[in-house]
């Protein structure tokens, strides 16, 4: 089926076509949305509602960009929002906890262990995404998608509504950002 | 000293190198093969009350017509207010006005200020 096609098919709502979609696309949004989010259970869920939303919204979908760079975008915007809601979560939990609203302990999630890192480099891609969490949300986004998904420097920028340059600037200050981190929690350790 | 700085640098830096290349050549995870059922039962579900209000009001028209609302009434009242206060300002204009021809047209039994005499 070609994506003018499948396209076409999915604005009127064939759920043969729907399911097409989810099937040859889902591995790469889970992908990416487990890059952002580093928790399995997360990222299924994001992957789950990245689809629910791109059924809702095909209507509007025009065309401009390829099907996958429409998905990789509703991917990152809803990966993001995921960590956002995150984070809120955590302050108002904290808040509450201050107040003893809420005796629960605030934990921080466990290590991410991705589960395509060769065994021998795991204990090193542990430090490492734990120091890409903590980055400004654009540079994480454009190193994902980099990085972990492996798209070229034209694609990443087509998902980000940016332009090349930007996106190598994102990309450049993102390993600085991880360079520095990662020597900070060498000196730490040592 | 400095040596042992300098080397310190550049075993940080190394390690650094080693933990950036960590993922270097990784696989693609894959998604739950069950994942397009969960996606149907979400979309078959019946929408709530109050998802269908959070939806309504999570959309960004919503958002617009609200602030727009709430700048219209502050126009509004802004509005009003000069509108008050500028009659007001005519009214006491007109005050003045009558005052003063009362007492420039040769009537002292009135005046703006209480003198000795009129005591």
């Amino acid at each position: 089926m070609g994506e003018h096609e499948l396209i076409q098919h999915l604005k009127s709502g064939s759920e043969q076509a729907f399911k097409y979609m989810v099937t040859t696309w889902q591995d790469m949004v889970y992908n990416t949305a487990l890059g952002l989010v580093q928790s399995e259970m997360d990222a299924e869920d994001v992957a789950q509602d990245v689809f629910v939303k791109a059924w809702e919204s095909i209507e509007g979908f025009k065309g401009e960009s390829k099907l996958s760079t429409w998905l990789y975008r509703i991917t990152v915007t809803k990966s993001l929002d995921y960590l956002r809601s995150r984070k809120r979560k955590k302050r108002f939990a904290y808040v509450q906890s201050i107040f003893g609203l809420n005796d629960e302990l605030v934990v921080d999630p466990a290590d991410f262990n991705h589960p395509g890192v060769v065994a021998e480099k795991k204990h090193l891609s542990v430090t490492l995404f734990k120091a890409m969490a903590e980055l400004p949300e654009q540079q994480k986004a454009a190193f994902v998608l980099s990085r972990v998904e492996g798209l070229n420097h034209k694609e990443v920028s087509e998902v980000l509504g940016t332009t090349v340059p930007a996106v190598e600037s994102l990309l450049q200050r993102a390993k600085l950002n991880l360079r520095k981190k990662l020597e900070t929690t060498y000196r730490k350790d040592a | 000293m400095k040596n042992l700085k300098k080397n310190d640098h550049a075993a940080a830096g190394e390690w650094a190198d080693q933990v950036l290349g960590s993922i270097d050549g990784m696989e693609k995870a894959t998604a739950n093969p069950f994942l397009f059922t969960r996606i149907m039962v979400q979309l078959n579900q019946p929408e709530g009350n109050w998802e269908k209000v959070a939806n309504w009001i999570s959309k960004p028209a919503f958002a617009f017509g609200a602030v727009a609302l709430f700048l219209s009434i502050n126009v509004w009242v802004y509005i009003k207010d000069k509108e008050a206060e500028n009659a007001n300002m005519a009214v006491k204009a007109r005050q003045i006005e009558q005052l003063l021809a009362a007492e420039f047209s040769g009537n002292t039994s009135y005046s703006l200020v209480e003198t000795n005499d009129d005591k």
